[in-house]
């Protein structure tokens, strides 16, 4: 895999990471760059050269804000920049490629979104003349960077956490991404010095590996969970495939209006949203729309669905024999009092016969009212959930909190909240010392 | 606002086959982009650079220089008019007056209000310029109070403020101040007169151009 390289970073007199702190270098650079990908993908293109330097401004107060002082982080440091710059990039988008039918086709990355491509691309030239002058590292681009799955991936992560592009450039480049965020370079080098709590995430690329994965886990490492704990709140929606059956429905919904729609564009765009966005974007698309009938058929399309195949995540049965025989009390947790929420908890109360002592009764509360809950002493309760909302107000009272990560797209998010430990399911959940 | 767009278009692919070889080596250099850039920034400063004894043997006069020098408000005054024109052209489009009058008692003001803090000179500068209504509308004088003029007089202390060596064009120099003006301006409130604010981020912008 070759990129289109710009004559600038191959010049013998430039010194690419001295001269890269330039607007002048890095405009005419970047400019270059542009050129290489349009004679190459008979792509026309619109530089805003005003967003061009505010991303670039942007990118170098973080940079000095954030570069390092001890030699052995100056390596890291670079993947780190390069990632910066291009979250930079994506989010000043000075880039606008002129569509046309031939152009946009989709069949190479370049042509399927040209103007990320672009800043890939500029991102990765960049990067490997900084490791090659300063490092005498010769890289080669990944190949992923080929791949259109990756492409589509990338851009809908971005579309969500803009963040995310970080490590997708890492993956592009062949690094090993960390997809719990990069805007902070300390943290990700405390992070990186620690050995692993969570065990090693990995990005698939569909559904069917996802719970491949889930099921047979290779995350050999549990932590133990803290013994003055004594009572967990689990909130509901993680306990179950809830979500998943959510987005699966709203995107057979969508598409029942003729909208093409992808089940991770759905999950991407509407599933932490209001219903009122989706049908929006379905308006828009089909043309006018009664959003009444929209939301009743989408609800009897939801109880069907919820009553054939509500079922509860894998390891979880596991978890609540474990706290239960430690005589840690469970109460699940809920945002809304729902008749499938109590059928969910009721079936799987059913299935653990053998648990002694398990009483599981649903809590109905928001972010505000959750912390009541853990009273009288917060600090011998732990919270497990996948809301950010609800992490940050508990870990505010002093409630220990656990995140069950999402996939790609939502581990950011839930990674600003900073919950004391994040997992990816109730297989890595810690451990009792029973 | 006009400013900043480049296009660019794979002229070696619209051209026929006997042709695209020979033309697309001739354009594939670094001279095709200068030639871009400089079409698309052609209004700028070429009318006042090449002329009049305001300009040293190898480039633009510094602040700290002209603070130095007793006629530096009129030489200050005479170099403001012709960059605040060109700034104010890319930025909004239109024509107007730029009093060097003014511009000269901006000079003289903040070179007399921080004698003792020389350092923040700039900002006082920025300030003194805004105030004096340096850019007006003819012919009455009325002072022009919109984002191009904002972003005008900002360009202008960027590009003062800017390193400069031997091969600097200032033309070019010009332009990317341009750019950055709406990143400084977006990061400060000129009239709310926090001058150590305001000189931080210049000086911190004019390192990078």
């Amino acid at each position: 895999m070759s990129l289109p390289v710009f004559n600038l970073v191959g010049s013998s007199v430039s010194e690419v990471k001295r001269d890269v702190r330039s607007l002048r270098w890095f405009r005419r650079a970047f400019l270059e760059q542009v050129t290489a990908i349009s004679q190459a993908s008979h792509i026309k293109f619109d530089v805003d050269t005003t967003c061009l330097a505010g991303a670039f401004l942007d990118w170098s107060r973080s940079f000095e804000a954030q570069k390092p002082d001890k030699h052995r982080e100056k390596r890291s440091f670079v993947d780190f920049a390069a990632g910066l710059m291009l979250v930079e990039l994506l989010q000043a988008a000075p880039l606008k490629a002129r569509a046309t039918r031939l152009n946009r086709d989709g069949s190479c990355p370049a042509t399927f979104w040209p103007e990320g491509y672009t800043y890939v691309a500029f991102c990765l030239n960049i990067r490997q003349a900084v490791l090659k002058q300063n490092f005498g590292e010769v890289c080669t681009p990944a190949s992923a960077l080929d791949d259109l799955e990756a492409w589509t991936a990338f851009q809908e992560a971005v579309y969500v956490d803009v963040w995310q592009a970080a490590p997708f450039l890492d993956l592009f480049s062949g690094e090993n991404p960390d997809w719990f965020g990069y805007d902070d370079f300390r943290t990700l080098m405390q992070r990186r010095s620690q050995p692993s709590q969570t065990g090693a995430i990995r990005l698939v690329w569909d559904d069917e590996r996802s719970v491949e994965a889930e099921q047979a886990p290779s995350f050999p490492v549990r932590q133990s969970l803290d013994p003055s704990i004594t009572r967990v709140l689990v909130d509901l929606r993680v306990m179950s495939n809830q979500t998943e059956l959510y987005v699966e429905e709203l995107t057979n919904q969508i598409q029942a209006y003729g909208v093409p729609i992808s089940h991770a564009e759905t999950a991407a765009r509407f599933a932490d949203a209001p219903i009122n966005l989706a049908i929006t974007h379905v308006a828009i698309l089909a043309g006018q729309i009664c959003p009444s009938a929209f939301i009743s058929s989408f609800e009897a399309r939801l109880a069907t669905r919820y009553r054939q195949d509500l079922a509860s995540r894998s390891g979880l049965a596991q978890v609540v024999r474990e706290l239960a025989n430690a005589s840690v009390s469970i109460t699940v947790v809920s945002q809304e009092s729902t008749e499938h929420g109590r059928a969910f908890l009721e079936r799987f109360m059913e299935s653990l016969p053998d648990t002694k002592d398990l009483t599981m009764q649903i809590e109905t509360c928001d972010a505000e009212h959750i912390v009541t809950l853990a009273k009288p002493d917060p600090k011998a309760c732990m919270l497990v959930s996948d809301d950010k909302k609800w992490i940050a107000a508990a870990k505010q009272r002093g409630v220990k909190t656990i995140g069950i990560a999402a996939p790609v797209g939502q581990r950011r998010a839930l990674d600003q909240s900073m919950p004391d430990i994040v997992i990816d399911g109730f297989h890595h959940f810690p451990k009792t010392s029973v | 606002m006009t400013a900043g767009r480049i296009a660019i278009e794979p002229l070696k692919g619209e051209l026929p086959d006997p042709v695209r070889d020979v033309f697309g080596d001739f354009v594939s250099g670094l001279d095709f982009f200068a030639n871009r850039i400089d079409r698309a920034s052609s209004f700028l400063v070429h009318s006042f650079l090449d002329t009049g004894p305001v300009w040293q043997q190898d480039g633009c006069w510094t602040l700290d220089q002209l603070l130095a020098r007793p006629d530096g408000d009129v030489i200050f005054a005479r170099i403001a008019h012709g960059s605040l024109t060109s700034a104010y052209r890319r930025f909004s489009g239109g024509n107007v007056l730029i009093s060097e009058t003014l511009a000269a008692a901006a000079f003289r003001c903040a070179a007399e209000s921080d004698k003792h803090r020389r350092e923040q000179f700039p900002a006082r500068l920025l300030l003194e310029l805004y105030d004096k209504a340096v850019i007006q509308s003819g012919p009455f004088g009325a002072m022009v109070d919109n984002n191009g003029a904002r972003l005008s007089l900002i360009t202008v202390v960027l590009w003062f403020l800017a390193e400069r060596s031997p091969g600097t064009d200032d033309d070019d120099l010009l332009d990317l101040s341009c750019d950055a003006a709406a990143n400084v301006d977006s990061r400060i409130e000129v009239l709310e007169e926090k001058q150590q604010l305001l000189f931080d981020e210049l000086t911190k912008c004019a390192r990078l151009l």
